[in-house]
């Protein structure tokens, strides 16, 4: 029997906030799946189609909007619904973000409640 | 028949054979020794650290809010570093209800007397620890307090640096002061760090504000900081956004205050275009249009465009004839800006030579004026 509960792919390169995302979210009854690095992160999109990515932009290797661009430019993956994380004040991330179809952008350091409040709003859509 | 010499030579070979076979055997033992013992130290603590994100996580999202597993796991060195490795990181990474917990979990008995007895060290790397993880820790009592204000005034930069650092986690802005004092008389800190020093000054209360900025205002004036600082400083009271100190600005830059330092009355043109203070345009005109450094020259011409105002497009198009090219784009970037009149002068302008006339052109294409 498949899953009912949303699947979330996190791509993120910190322990700590992967951690605590994946933690925060099982509780909210979503299945979560962690890559640490863009490679890792495009190949788990193509293979889970995830209800929705988490992408923190500045990752190892890979950066979060080559990951994007692979994304978007693959007919299967390209309707997937993206939440980009960011730090403060990058204003031309935003931009190129949502010229990429990101749903929604969350800036770092970010409070929980506003992450999970996001998440479930960009699944609702 | 094998001589004499011959056996002595033989048995020498034989001898140095060994040797070197058990150096070679005493050193593969031990790089192996070495590799596994590593791995296990590796591996150790990437379960302490996975036990840790558990129990963290656990304490901030309310799932398990004791704290006695935490003290217990959290007892050797070793894990007291990591564990506040893992909680500096987390800090930086949220915001909200979480940061106060995460917070005060670096004060879990234990910890801090271990970071202050690095602090009492008498090297300077273990101090140097120590005052960062005071840098995370809100309130510092009067022993630490001494030992961070005596380390601020120490010879080593990196040590002065890190205890700045500490004192400005302080609630007080005239600790905090204190610190910033300290760090801007340093003539060899990096603008980074000085930039870094100015936002931790400021950040811990909105409230505190007009107190800073009384603070602020006894440094611009100390003639005894280095140019270079004083410059930094400004900008960076700028971009926070201390309106307060405007008028204070605008006077050092009317009095011509360190005029002879260009760095410092750059830094007073950035300062008034920032905040749009058109007045002291006046003082730009007669004083820094024709100044002698195109630094200065091109700063005017931004402050010109950020005041937006037509009274200073004759200045500009002076400044767009300049014969530093950096100097000619930014004041025609700005008489761009300024609309209808000032894309009427610059087209007077396109008229006097062929150079000017493709500048004109490419920075319009760049700007997408039709």
């Amino acid at each position: 029997m498949t899953s009912t509960r949303p699947k979330v792919l996190l791509i993120e390169d910190n322990p700590g906030i992967s951690r605590l995302v994946e933690f925060k979210l099982n509780h909210e009854n979503m299945d979560v799946v962690i890559a640490a690095n863009g490679v890792e992160g495009l190949a788990k999109a193509f293979e889970l189609m995830p209800d929705l990515i988490l992408l923190d932009v500045m990752l190892p290797g890979i950066g979060g909007f080559e990951v994007l661009q692979a994304i978007r430019d693959d007919e299967k993956t390209r309707h997937l619904k993206v939440i980009m994380l960011t730090s403060k004040n990058r204003e031309e991330d935003l931009q190129r973000g949502f010229s990429m179809g990101v749903l929604e952008y969350i800036s770092k350091p970010f409070k929980l409640g506003e992450l999970m409040m996001r998440i479930t709003r960009a699944l609702e859509k | 028949m094998v001589s004499g010499d011959d056996f002595d030579a033989i048995r020498f070979v034989y001898i140095v054979a060994s040797l070197l076979a058990i150096l070679s055997v005493y050193l593969l033992f031990t790089s192996v020794i070495v590799r596994y013992a590593s791995r296990y130290v590796e591996k150790q603590r990437t379960k302490r650290r996975n036990q840790f994100y558990t129990y963290i996580i656990e304490y901030i999202t309310g799932e398990n809010e004791s704290i006695e597993r935490m003290e217990k796991s959290v007892k050797a060195e070793f894990d007291m570093d990591l564990f506040v490795e893992i909680l500096a990181d987390m800090m930086t990474q949220l915001d909200g209800q979480e940061v106060p917990k995460i917070q005060s979990l670096l004060f879990l008995p234990g910890i801090r007397a271990h970071y202050f007895a690095k602090l009492k060290s008498s090297a300077n790397q273990q101090r140097i620890d120590a005052c960062l993880y005071y840098s995370k820790v809100i309130d510092i009592n009067d022993e630490e307090l001494r030992l961070l204000r005596q380390y601020v005034k120490s010879p080593s930069p990196l040590l002065a640096h890190a205890a700045a650092s500490g004192l400005l986690s302080s609630k007080e802005v005239r600790i905090r002061f204190e610190a910033l004092t300290q760090v801007v008389h340093n003539p060899r800190i990096s603008r980074l760090a000085l930039i870094e020093i100015m936002y931790r000054f400021h950040t811990l209360a909105l409230d505190q504000f007009e107190e800073e900025s009384e603070c602020i205002s006894k440094l611009l004036v100390d003639t005894s900081i280095p140019a270079h600082n004083i410059g930094v400083v400004i900008r960076a009271i700028t971009d926070i956004g201390y309106g307060q100190l405007l008028m204070v600005l605008y006077d050092l830059l009317e009095s011509g205050f360190r005029s002879e330092d260009d760095e410092v009355i750059d830094a007073l043109i950035y300062s008034m275009g920032q905040f749009q203070f058109g007045p002291a345009g006046d003082w730009m005109i007669d004083t820094t249009v024709g100044h002698a450094n195109p630094r200065i020259r091109k700063s005017t011409a931004q402050a010109f465009e950020a005041f937006n105002d037509v009274r200073f497009l004759p200045y500009l198009k002076q400044l767009a004839q300049d014969p530093v090219l950096d100097v000619r784009i930014r004041a025609i970037f700005a008489m761009v800006a300024m609309g209808p009149e000032g894309q009427t002068n610059l087209d007077e302008l396109a008229m006097q030579t062929e150079e000017l006339q493709e500048l004109i052109g490419r920075i319009r294409d760049e700007m997408e004026v039709v």
